[in-house]
């Protein structure tokens, strides 16, 4: 959907000019508690709703309603960027124009400012917050999970963050092993976009969940290369195995990501602070394809 | 005066000029040149323009956000739900 209707230049222009649109995930609502539940309600109502209405309901699905949320029209994910043969517009689109016919919808600017919708989390001041992309390099971005990579947003706490970081003081050649606490989290991350079917990290990345995730090898070494009276550098070089099934709960066996590791750390020794953390994969590889794997402290 | 981050980077770049092999190191790809070859991969592999199309799109946060802003501009809401994190591409 996203590379689909939701990339198609015309439906954007519509959903700006004509709508109010939003995007939902089925089991992560955010926003303050207070109006958590309330979310969940009116999702629930909505849901009904439409199929009170004799149209079409679904967990993955197109829905547009009128301004006073009313069921005006439905559409399958499967079936939104099938394309009319009549005028070659998906059907996202066609809805999208059918409803501003119908209500005869005044034109205006987007009601919401568009901004980028994977952004850094708020995290406490010592976190260390890191920037993980994952993309199939052979696929060009052809067919379904390859049109786009996965994005993850790690936060290392303070204790997780030191655990990079070599334990006393340190000289040109020295080299340590970066603790697993600090390493797992990120390369546990060292797998490309899948059928991802939650949007919480306790099930998706579990060991026992439907996802049966694992990181089943790894390494991330340090060996210092350059330093001053206040700066560190550090190479890093490692490995990543990350097994991961492809669908919930599906029989076939968990795919696999592996990867070489390269990277680098600068660090303020009399701080203890991490200035910036780079690491990118070498000869990656998803079951038969090319994985690209690229790290980045932010800011 | 120069910029904190600025001052950061100028003291780094000299750091990487002067940086040695490690002793005992078998790589034979100098750090400034293996630093180079990181920081384009990462630049390279980020999202493109064509691939956060939907960014493009003023999307409201929650459902009661879209009723409440569509009652008071009298637009038609747009609503999809999904499984996972559509804007990570975890989906």
């Amino acid at each position: 959907m996203r590379a689909g209707p939701l990339s198609n230049l015309k439906a954007i222009e519509l959903l700006n000019s004509y709508f109010v649109p939003v995007f939902t995930s089925n089991d992560f609502i955010s926003g303050p508690s207070d109006s958590l539940k309330e979310e969940q309600k009116e999702r629930e109502r909505v849901y009904r709703a439409f199929l009170e209405a004799k149209l079409s309901a679904g967990s993955v699905h197109v829905y547009v309603l009128s301004p006073d949320a009313v069921p005006i029209g439905s559409i399958h994910v499967a079936h939104a960027a099938e394309k009319d043969r009549a005028t070659g517009k998906d059907q996202t689109q066609l809805l999208l124009e059918k409803t501003v016919g119908e209500l005869k919808t005044v034109k205006g600017e987007p009601l919401v400012t568009p901004r980028p919708q994977s952004d850094p989390p708020k995290v406490a001041q010592d976190a260390l917050v890191l920037h993980l992309i994952a993309r199939k390099i052979s696929e060009k971005g052809q067919g379904s999970w390859n049109e786009f990579p996965a994005e993850d947003w790690i936060v290392l706490s303070a204790e997780q963050r030191k655990k990079l970081l070599p334990s006393g003081p340190v000289h040109i050649g020295d080299s340590w092993d970066v603790g697993k606490d600090a390493s797992s989290p990120i390369l546990t991350r060292f797998f490309p976009q899948t059928e991802c079917c939650t949007a919480k990290d306790s099930e998706l990345l579990s060991p026992t969940g439907k996802y049966k995730h694992r990181l089943e090898d790894q390494s991330l070494r340090g060996t210092i290369v350059a330093m001053d009276s206040k700066k560190t550098i550090a190479r890093l070089e490692g490995r990543s195995k990350v097994l991961h099934k492809f669908y919930p709960n599906h029989d076939y066996p968990p795919t696999v990501s592996t990867a070489k590791i390269v990277g680098y750390l600068v660090f303020d020794t009399t701080k203890n602070k991490i200035e910036s953390l780079r690491l990118i994969s070498e000869g990656g590889r998803f079951e038969q394809m090319d994985l690209g794997v690229a790290v980045r402290s932010v800011p | 005066m120069i910029p904190l981050y600025r001052s950061f980077q100028c003291s780094v770049t000299m750091l990487i000029l002067t940086a040695c092999q490690a002793v005992g190191d078998d790589n034979p790809v100098p750090f400034a040149d293996l630093k180079e070859k990181i920081d384009h991969r990462i630049a390279d592999w980020q999202p493109t323009v064509d691939e956060k199309r939907f960014d493009q799109i003023g999307w409201c946060t929650s459902l009661l956000e879209a009723e409440k802003l569509a009652r008071e501009h009298q637009r038609p809401i747009f609503l999809f739900t999904h499984d996972g994190r559509m804007n990570v591409g975890r989906c």
